[in-house]
């Protein structure tokens, strides 16, 4: 009996009273684990009464819980796609859209590789990339490797990561000679070297996080300034501390 | 890595095992005792399902179900307003759902074992179905339901995927060991996901050494 009462007050306690102080849920991309979480820190200094959570996972799954209602204020993601769909629905307010940093693709290689450019990628037995089907990482290195006329020479020595980690991963230990990840995930590792950097636009396309105020926002004045801050001059000093390049900031028109 | 973070994994562990085991006993208990019928197999079978499918789709299926984009989510959210997702409550509520396939089984196994003869002596003598259930049925599945039980916390302790997409890993709410430690790989923090990978083991310790604690005891 006592169980039985346990379950029935655990689903009616639910909401339990709200903390002190505004609090504001960012839905945040996993590549910006790091960055998003310090700006979020910066962003509190200037707004005592504010505190911010913030929940990663990946762009796609943000965007399924965004769909079902959850209670996201704002969402940022690691391509412009999401948000996007999300716009088409009226999830998110077309106005309240707002492109804040880049990306870069690069080819690493680990300290004892034979691989030193993309010229002798060929020395390669694997190459670690993420998967293309899945992840937008893999999908821009396969392009790369398509636009560098690489690929069908290539593409049996490729090995999927389930994400770009997980390629990164793949590299350090020396498993594959080399691999395409991004360039902020290259630079948070000392066992990997840089060793060529793909034109964005020209490789492949542009990469762009995208973040947006989700309509059902019960503090959208908050949300719309967070969505500002992003494009800061405070907060885009620390995404290029992490790695990310800067992009023409934009709003788009509604 | 805090105390908090392995404070709150116990608490929703524990919250998800106590909401799944008056189901899934009962499930259990109508499995192996209840009459044969067309499509029992079938419903058996779906009931599997979690086990089968990869947990981010089971996940995916309770944000249908407890978000406000469905018919029954949306009576649930703002006819009843019980919002779910995003809460500790629904990370439970993932674990349990989680953690239930592997309870049932061994529950129902358990309980089919024991012989009819007793149950059939018990009635002779008057007692209720309730009262049999109670003192005959449960004592003699006890190692049954005790290994079902660990099968349900140590599932429900390292729910990872049905989690993320339910409750999302906000720190402190609902972040879970697993989805700190599946954070901490992902950002390149090896020594913090060390930690949270021995905190964790060391959890499962605790939780698992009270369940056959209360299989002895008992």
């Amino acid at each position: 009996m006592r169980m039985i009462l346990t379950v029935i007050g655990t689903i009616l306690l639910v909401k339990s009273a709200s903390a002190r102080s505004v609090e504001l849920l960012v839905g945040a991309a996993s590549s910006l684990k790091e960055s998003v979480s310090e700006v979020c820190k910066s962003f509190e200094a200037s707004h005592p009464q504010v505190k911010i959570l913030v929940t990663f996972a990946a762009s796609g799954i943000l965007m399924a819980q965004v769909k079902q209602g959850a209670p996201i204020d704002v969402i940022a993601c690691a391509s412009t796609e999401e948000v996007e769909r999300l716009a088409t629905i009226h999830l998110v307010n077309k106005s309240q859209i707002s492109d804040f940093v880049g990306n870069r693709l690069v080819l690493i290689a680990g300290q004892s590789s034979p691989v030193t450019s993309l010229n002798n990628l060929m020395l390669a037995r694997h190459i670690a990339i993420s998967n293309p089907r899945t992840v937008p990482s893999g999908r821009y290195a396969v392009n790369t490797l398509r636009h560098q006329k690489l690929l069908p020479a290539l593409e049996g020595r490729l090995v999927y990561g389930e994400n770009v980690r997980q390629a990164l991963t793949t590299v350090e230990s020396g498993d594959a000679e080399a691999g395409f990840v991004y360039a902020t995930d290259a630079l948070s590792s000392q066992k990997v070297r840089v060793i060529w950097t793909a034109q964005p636009g020209i490789d492949h396309e542009p990469i762009v996080y995208r973040a947006a105020v989700v309509s059902a926002s019960s503090h959208a004045a908050l949300s719309a300034e967070f969505l500002r801050y992003l494009n800061s001059p405070l907060a885009q000093r620390i995404f290029k501390k992490f790695g990310f390049t800067q992009i023409w900031a934009q709003k788009r028109a509604s | 890595m805090n105390f908090d973070l392995v404070a709150l994994s116990v608490r929703i562990t524990c919250i998800a095992v106590l909401m799944m085991l008056p189901i899934g006993t009962a499930l259990a208990y109508w499995m192996a005792r209840g009459k044969p019928f067309p499509g029992k197999t079938a419903i058996e079978t779906l009931l599997m399902l979690p086990m089968v499918l990869p947990p981010t789709v089971v996940g995916f299926g309770l944000l249908l179900l407890l978000g406000k984009g469905t018919t029954f989510g949306f009576w649930l959210n703002e006819t009843m307003k019980i919002s779910l997702l995003f809460t500790w409550q629904g990370a439970a509520i993932a674990g349990s759902v989680m953690a239930l396939p592997l309870y049932v089984k061994s529950a129902a196994t358990a309980f089919s074992a024991v012989d009819r003869d007793f149950l059939d002596t018990g009635r002779l003598m008057g007692a209720s179905e309730w009262r049999l259930f109670r003192t005959v049925t449960i004592p003699l599945s006890r190692s049954g339901i005790a290994a079902g039980l660990s099968l349900a916390f140590a599932r429900a302790l390292g729910e990872f995927g049905a989690t993320l997409m339910v409750a999302g890993s906000i720190p402190g709410r609902t972040q879970t060991m697993p989805l700190a430690l599946y954070e901490a790989v992902q950002s390149g923090q090896d020594s913090e996901a060390n930690l949270i990978a021995i905190a964790l083991v060391f959890t499962a310790f605790g939780l698992l050494s009270l369940v056959s604690r209360w299989e002895r005891m008992s």
